[in-house]
This record gives structure tokens, C-alpha cells and sequence, in this order.
């Protein structure tokens, strides 16, 4: 349960040309591997394929050529064993707070009170337990992400999968929601796919980070994070780790 | 989406609703008053030179009566029923071709929305349509169904519906993409996004139609009725007046017609409105 296997995927976009890569390739025989309670980062610099990397894990894109195989089985299209956090939220506006968290699993068409159950588990798990009737249009940033995370959790997924899911929050808010998604994450031990730009964010989350560059892209560097958990953000061993990656990336950049 | 960023993900905004203390405060009672006035003057102002205008400018009082026989004639048409009748026979028209309507054109706007087959082929015919003025098809239906109640409902159908499917189409289009990708990615599609996604995401879209379909329904209406002589109803009662010379009652009508069109919007509309997109932060309150 939980195992996440992409093996030697390749992206071609029509139409997307540079100059010197006539070909629209963007991914390039890429493969990696997430254990079963698997905290992994992917990372790398603005446009390099990342996001594109999750679109094809999440199904709501097909790869060109190879295959994603979650748990075993296939992956051919969008699915409830993948759950997936957005950068922009995508919340449905229409619904409050505990029907956003629901609408997955309403889909996984679950007895009524199973449903409750599990909706209530999560409205409290991501922290949104008094807002719980409420409309996002009347929720700050981070608290409507936390509404995103939810609706992501509740369908008790093989794999989450996050794109920059704090890239449009300010530092504080970011901060304090990578603390929050920690505590989520010990609490649940799911796998985890999460895309950043954002080096620290990464380290501080994952038990392993995958550099993504080159173009087309592959994986460069696929670094195991051995500081102890609860992680903390100041500490030397976390700094070197931090210019590690930036190295990597300096270096995905110029490839 | 509302930009209001705030730190730490914890203060929640609260949404405007009566005064902060409670619906009769001063402050709350002050604020019904100052409305109150808002609303009143601009009557109040028409009245006054119509009163004027009546009484002084030496035109005739076929032309112009003064509010008193104005209000003389309405207060006769509610004594002795005609007024109801002519009411409930208006409405009940304006209610049977806005529902049907309504209900073809939003599923047909939302399947052109969404579905690319759908779109190619009521495309062309939707704007060639949307090119002729609904009243220039009344000729056509007073041949095809005579002068009957049936002409009037079917021009009142084609044009609700076909306003509505114009609005719900490029409502259903201009939906946001990344809810559509979040539709998918927890388990809508096919019938199930259309119910769950689509036609909720372009409920703003989808209640303007409803608004402008409703408010050529209700002009046509009028002049429906006039045309086709119908045995009763709002717009019957005004052509006769005005056949009869009778001035009066052709003001006292169109101050009924008017009044009820408003009416219906205020009470109809708005609370669709307010318990739907307004609660869900789509659209700004604006009362």
C-alpha cells in the first residue's frame, strides 16, 4: 500500500518548441521510486517538468512513452488512490469547508456514515474542526490550503501528491503550513510526492529529495535527508544540505 | 478568488450581515432609514412633477390625468377582480414558458459547454437565432398557432431558452480550469462533473441568463398579449385601454406592470441570488 513506481517516462509536448530543442521533449526517460510511508521532494528550477512530472503521476496527463505503476496496478488516468493538493487550491467555492473535504469521498460512494466519520476525522485533522460550515471565500490562504490537504487525505489515498501547495502563501503562512503538513503526515505515514521550488521546504519535509533537470529533464540527484525528526530549521547539518542542493540545481540549470 | 492573504491561517472573516451588534440597533435602524429614503426619493420626485405636469402645463387630461384619476382607475380594476384576473393569467404564462425555458436552455448551454460535439453542431444555428429579434417571430407564430394561448407561450419559450442556453454555454466554458482538474482528480466525470462541477461553477453565468431571459420574457410578454388579444392578462387590459381611449387605466396598467416586473426580480432572483452565489463569495453583495 502506497508504493509508487515511475519507470523511464518520457514527455513530448506539441507544439513546444525552443530553439535549440526542436523536439517538445521535456521529460526524458525519467524513473524513480517512493516506498510505502515515503516522504519525497521533487525539486528544480522554474520550468524544468516537475509540475509535469506530477500531472502524469496524478493521471490528468498521459506520458508519452513508459509507465507509472501505483501499487502495482496501472496508472491511466485521474484516480481515487492518488490524492492531489493544487498550488492554486481549487477549491469549489460552492461548498463549505466540510463538503470540499467530502467531495472524494462522496465519489468513493461509501456508506453515509462511514462518510461522516471519515469527513469529520479530517476536518479535525488539518485543524478546520470550528470552521467546518464555512465558505472559502471566507477563509484566509493557509487555511484554505488546509481545506485542500483535507479533501486530499479524506480519500485515504495510496499516494498524495502535492504541486508547490504553499508556493501562494506568504513565509509565515508557508512556514507554519509545513509544520502543520509534518504533523499531518507523522499522524497519517502516507506516501508523498510533493513538487517545490523552495530548497528549505523540501529538506525540512522529506525523507528523501529528487533534483529534477537537464533538458530534457531527468532525475540528477536523488539525496536521502538523514536528519532526525522533528525536524528543525537552524542547525548546521541542515545548511550544508541546503548547499548541496543548491548545488545540484545550480548545476541541473546550466545542463 | 479573493486575494486576502492573512498570516498564520487563523482569523476568518466574518460575512456582512445586519448591524455588528444585532438587527435593531441604532445604527441598523438608522441605515434601514437611510435606504428607505434612497429608494423613496427618486418616487417621490417622479410623482411630484407628474402632479405638476397633470395640473399645470394645460395639456389634456386625455393625455396626461392627473394622479388621482390614475389611482381611481387601479383602485377599480382591484375591486372589481379584473386586476386579479389579469394577474394570474399574466404570471401564469410568464411562470409555464420561464420553467420550460429555463430548464431546455440550461441543459442545452451546459452540454455545449462541455462537450465539443454538442458545440459544433447548435453553434451556427444558436447565433443565427440569437440574430433575429423575438419579436419579429410573432408573426410567425400567430400563423402557425393562431391567436391563442399557444402562440404566445411558444415565443415566450424560444426566447427564455434560447437566452439561456447563450449565457449557460459560455458560462460553462469560462469555468476555471483548475476546478475542472480537481473535479477529475476526486472522481467526477462524465454526468457526475456536469452535476457536481459544471453546473455549480457557472451558477454565476447561468443566474444572469435567468435575469436577462426573464426580463425579455416579461417585455414580450406584455406585448404578446396586446398583439394576440388573448382573453385576459396584463398586456390584454392595456391594449383595450388604449383602444377605449381610456388613459387612465393605460397608465394605472403599465404602473402595475411595471411594479410587478420589480417585484418578481426583487423577491425571485434576488433570493436565488443571495442563497446561492452571494453565500458562496461568487459575486460581490451589493444590498
Amino acid at each position: 500500500m502506497g508504493e509508487l513506481r515511475v519507470e523511464n517516462i518520457t514527455k513530448r509536448f506539441a507544439g513546444r518548441h525552443r530553439r535549440d530543442d526542436p523536439s517538445g521533449l521535456v521529460l526524458s526517460d525519467l524513473s524513480f521510486t517512493l516506498s510505502e510511508g515515503e516522504f519525497v521532494s521533487l525539486i528544480g528550477p522554474s520550468g524544468c517538468g516537475k509540475t509535469t512530472v506530477l500531472n502524469l503521476v496524478a493521471g490528468l496527463d498521459h506520458p508519452s512513452s513508459g509507465k507509472i505503476l501505483v501499487d502495482g496496478k496501472r496508472v491511466t488516468g485521474p484516480g481515487l488512490d492518488r490524492g492531489v493538493v493544487f498550488q492554486e487550491f481549487a477549491l469549489f467555492p460552492w461548498l463549505s469547508v466540510a463538503d470540499n473535504i467530502a467531495f472524494g469521498v462522496r465519489s468513493q460512494k461509501l456508506p453515509a456514515a462511514e462518510r461522516a466519520r471519515r469527513v469529520d476525522h479530517y476536518v479535525e485533522l488539518v485543524g478546520l474542526a470550528k470552521y467546518r460550515d464555512y465558505h472559502p471565500n471566507r477563509l484566509s490562504g493557509g487555511m484554505r490550503q488546509r481545506v485542500g490537504l483535507g479533501r486530499a487525505f479524506a480519500i485515504e489515498p495510496s499516494v498524495l501528491l502535492m504541486d508547490e501547495p504553499f508556493g501562494a502563501l506568504d513565509t509565515q503562512t508557508r512556514e507554519s503550513m509545513q509544520s502543520a503538513l509534518g504533523e499531518m503526515w507523522l499522524r497519517t505515514k502516507k506516501t508523498v510526492l510533493f513538487v517545490t521550488h523552495d530548497i528549505r521546504e523540501s529538506i525540512f519535509l522529506s525523507d528523501r529529495v529528487l533534483v529534477i533537470g537537464g533538458r530534457p529533464a531527468g532525475i540528477t540527484l536523488d539525496l536521502e535527508i538523514a536528519l532526525p525528526r522533528p525536524r528543525r530549521r537552524h542547525t548546521v547539518e541542515f545548511q550544508q544540505i541546503e548547499q548541496t542542493l543548491e548545488a545540484a540545481i545550480g548545476q541541473a540549470q546550466l545542463q | 478568488m479573493n486575494a486576502d492573504i492573512r498570516t498564520g491561517g487563523g482569523a476568518a472573516r466574518q460575512a456582512p450581515i445586519m448591524g455588528a451588534r444585532g438587527p435593531l440597533t441604532s445604527d441598523a435602524i438608522r441605515r434601514w432609514v437611510a435606504d428607505f429614503l434612497y429608494v423613496a426619493m427618486p418616487i417621490v420626485v417622479c410623482a411630484i412633477l407628474w402632479e405638476a405636469t397633470a395640473r399645470w402645463s394645460g395639456l389634456p387630461k386625455v393625455l396626461f390625468p392627473p394622479l388621482e384619476d390614475i389611482f381611481r382607475a387601479l383602485w377599480k380594476m382591484i375591486v372589481d377582480g379584473t386586476l386579479a384576473r389579469d394577474l394570474q393569467a399574466t404570471f401564469t404564462r410568464l411562470v409555464v414558458s420561464v420553467l420550460v425555458g429555463a430548464a431546455v436552455g440550461t441543459l442545452l448551454g451546459a452540454l455545449m459547454g462541455s462537450v465539443r460535439a454538442w458545440e459544433r453542431a447548435f453553434v451556427g444555428p444558436v447565433n443565427f437565432l440569437l440574430a433575429v429579434p423575438g419579436t419579429a417571430l410573432f408573426p410567425l407564430a400567430m400563423m402557425w398557432f393562431g391567436l391563442s394561448q399557444a402562440a404566445i407561450l411558444s415565443i415566450l419559450i424560444y426566447e427564455v431558452a434560447l437566452t439561456v442556453t447563450a449565457n449557460t454555454w459560455t458560462g460553462v466554458k469560462s469555468i476555471d480550469l483548475s476546478l475542472i482538474r480537481a473535479g477529475r482528480a476526486f472522481g467526477a466525470s462524465g454526468p457526475s462533473m456536469f452535476w457536481r462541477v459544471l453546473l455549480p461553477a457557472a451558477l454565476p453565468s447561468i443566474i444572469t441568463g435567468y435575469r436577462l431571459a426573464f426580463s425579455r420574457a416579461w417585455r414580450i410578454l406584455i406585448v404578446a398579449e396586446m398583439l394576440v388579444s388573448a382573453a385576459a392578462g396584463l398586456g390584454y387590459r392595456l391594449y383595450w385601454a388604449r383602444e377605449l381611449f381610456q388613459t387612465d387605466v393605460v397608465y394605472a396598467g403599465l404602473l402595475v406592470v411595471g411594479t410587478a416586473g420589480l417585484l418578481l426580480e426583487r423577491v425571485v432572483l434576488r433570493t436565488l441570488e443571495k442563497y446561492t452565489i452571494e453565500r458562496w463569495g461568487t459575486v460581490r453583495a451589493l444590498d
